[in-house]
């Protein structure tokens, strides 16, 4: 026994280290924790944000171009132009009804209501991305999906005759730009349902983290009749440009 | 066009300035607000107590004496005060070295913030000076006093209000329509950021450097040689909690300067300073638990300064990292605003613990600070909120930043 060193922890700073080892240890699962998305967003139908940008964005074909009232256009080789909604909004709504569609020969300017999305009593108007005369309208929109591979194809609600495409079409976001916008809408649109939640005392099972949290596809469609007015002033009049 | 054309054309414009500056000196706004008609009566009162404790000197007005030159008005306005205004040093670090652009719309109004607290605060250093007069020693040079820690804060004061000052100029440089200048200020505001972080974490630690030659004045519970490292740390989550807290009551007091669009984004931007908050405090209580276990003070915890300690750490270290946390996690502003509220009050508790309380806490006679005290502390926080309301109301500050002021004249055409 005479070799026996009684080591004091205090005197080596044993607790210390272990004070040391302890918190490097801690503050992994706590920082993990912090970031963790909240209990709201368990919902097992919530798909993540990332994920319907993707989808959005990788949807858009070239010579697509996007009006800030989430509406789109593209001009056909025969100098027809397809005029419908973006798959935005159709993202945010799920499927809706298309009401007061306009006729054919009708003379549209730009900016005027050229349908109205229905659901449930809910509206939402849409308006004209570019002036000119309609041709044809399509009354199977409805039955096509906003993640179709074809939705620009057979999901457009018009064919207009243009009468000011060269003008009008400065105004419209197309390629990168329209990237870039669509990922800022989404960001806009978790905060807008975070912010109308808590506004309205409403709390619908598939909600949005306001930070880096995920949003779930056909969010608008569990909020109530006010809420789809502010949307409309939000996202669709807001973004009116003259 | 002509010389004389040019220099016509210049006078006219100094001219109109001169004007736009006369016109913007006009009070905006009501006279009798709640608000004005408690701080003006405090503001009078402060500024005739100042004017005493000048003409008298410093025994007319405080209880500081020999023993305890140190009081109040050091341990609040100075290091209090500073540690709350940690916040402009912590989010332009987040802004312009971390490149988090979300935060961008609050960095004007937290780098106001903290100039004035530096102004304010740290000039209310110059009250409790002997000879104030001697305050230009460090500077010019008549004795440095280079093995002082107050050396370094001096100078890192001075230098510190200067680059918020670069900081913040290209919103002075808006307001005056002088688009020159504000290129030029806008060019210099990273290399100022810079500097001004890099200062900011050294006299943030410095203020508690101050401390340490006080080793057997100080509450064993209290002191440690790590006070530098605790007042550093603590004052990441001080300023936050400042700017959440300031920044809440500013948003609804100046609400039509601010945007429908930046009112929803800042209570956004909270929950990210929460999450900034509960990370910094969770490491301050390993420091904390860490310095106990090092000084080997655990006994003293049964004292009634122990309970005092206990109460400082679980009160108002642990319970607002809680409510930090829970407020994240169930997306509840108001607890995030509460979580604030109680860290700031324990960073009150904290640093007083250290420069005022626990200071000469074995002493036959305590110091208590005169009601004149209080009331000069009060004044000194009421004038800064006039000068910042002031600011805020003609400023650029809160509304967008990079949209461009009208030509003065329409803006004169508009006051009168």
């Amino acid at each position: 026994m005479e070799d026996f060193v009684h080591v004091n922890i205090f005197a080596t700073k044993g607790i210390e280290y272990l004070v040391v080892i302890a918190f490097l240890l801690a503050i992994i699962p706590f920082w993990r924790y912090l970031n963790s998305p909240g209990r709201l967003t368990a919902s097992p139908v919530v798909s993540s944000i990332q994920d319907a940008i993707q989808k959005m964005v990788g949807s858009i074909p070239k010579g697509v171009f996007l009006d800030p009232t989430h509406s789109w256009t593209f001009l056909e080789p025969s100098g027809s132009a397809r005029v419908g909604v973006d798959n935005f909004l159709l993202a945010a709504t799920g499927p809706v009804n298309y009401s007061e569609l306009r006729n054919t020969g009708d003379k549209i300017t730009r900016g005027d209501v050229i349908s109205v999305l229905e659901k449930e009593g809910k509206q939402l108007k849409v308006y004209s991305p570019i002036s000119g005369t309609i041709e044809r309208s399509n009354r199977k929109a409805s039955n096509v999906n906003s993640s179709d591979s074809e939705f620009y194809d057979q999901g457009w609600l018009y064919k207009v005759r243009p009468t000011n495409w060269k003008q009008e079409v400065g105004r419209l976001l197309f390629a990168r730009k329209a990237e870039e916008w669509i990922k800022a809408e989404f960001d806009r649109l978790k905060d807008f349902f975070a912010f109308s939640t808590g506004k309205y005392g409403y709390n619908p099972e598939m909600v949005i983290l306001q930070d880096g949290g995920a949003l779930a596809e056909q969010a608008l469609d569990q909020f109530p009749a006010e809420i789809w007015v502010e949307f409309q002033a939000e996202f669709i009049d807001a973004n009116k440009v003259d | 066009m002509s010389q004389i054309e040019t220099v016509a054309s210049a006078e006219a414009q100094a001219d109109s300035r001169w004007r736009f500056l006369l016109s913007e000196l006009k009070p905006k706004g009501k006279i009798f607000t709640p608000f004005n008609i408690v701080s003006v009566p405090i503001i009078i009162l402060g500024l005739i107590i100042i004017f005493i404790r000048f003409w008298k000197g410093l025994g007319a007005v405080t209880n500081l004496s020999q023993t305890v030159p140190w009081g109040l008005w050091i341990g609040f306005d100075v290091v209090t005060g500073v540690a709350f205004a940690g916040g402009a040093y912590v989010l332009t670090f987040m802004v312009y070295v971390l490149n988090l652009k979300k935060y961008e719309p609050i960095v004007r109004v937290t780098v106001l913030n903290g100039f004035l607290a530096y102004l304010f605060y740290a000039g209310a250093l110059l009250l409790d000076l002997g000879r104030p007069w001697n305050v230009i020693n460090p500077i010019i040079g008549n004795s440095f006093g280079t093995s002082s820690v107050l050396f370094l804060v001096a100078w890192h004061f001075m230098l510190y209000m200067l680059a918020t000052l670069i900081e913040f100029s290209p919103a002075v440089a808006e307001w005056l329509g002088m688009e020159r200048a504000r290129r030029i200020l806008k060019g210099m505001t990273i290399g100022a950021v810079i500097f001004g972080i890099t200062l900011s974490t050294l006299h943030q630690s410095g203020l508690g450097a101050l401390y340490l030659m006080a080793v057997d004045k100080i509450h064993p519970l209290w002191y440690t040689e790590f006070i530098p490292i605790l007042f550093f740390v603590s004052s990441i989550f001080a300023g936050l909690s400042m700017v959440i807290f300031e920044g809440s009551i500013t948003y609804r007091v100046f609400s039509e300067k601010v945007s429908d669009k930046d009112h929803k984004h800042h209570d956004k931007l909270i929950f990210g300073m929460a999450k900034v908050c509960a990370g910094a405090m969770f490491a301050y209580l390993f420091l904390k638990l860490l310095i106990l276990v090092h000084e080997q003070q655990w006994a003293l915890l049964s004292t009634g300064f122990g309970a005092w300690y206990l109460l400082e750490i679980v009160g108002f270290v642990i319970l607002p990292m809680i409510l930090f946390i829970s407020s994240i996690k169930q997306h509840n502003l108001v607890l995030s605003k509460i979580a604030a509220v109680l860290t700031l009050v324990g960073i009150i508790l904290n640093r007083l613990n250290i420069t005022v309380i626990g200071f000469h806490w074995d002493a036959a006679v305590r110091y208590v600070p005169t009601w004149m005290e209080i009331v000069v502390t009060l004044a000194i926080i009421f004038i800064e909120i006039w000068v910042f309301r002031w600011v805020i109301l003609r400023m650029p500050v809160l509304s967008k930043l990079s949209k461009y002021r009208k030509p003065l004249t329409h803006q004169i055409n508009e006051a009168e």
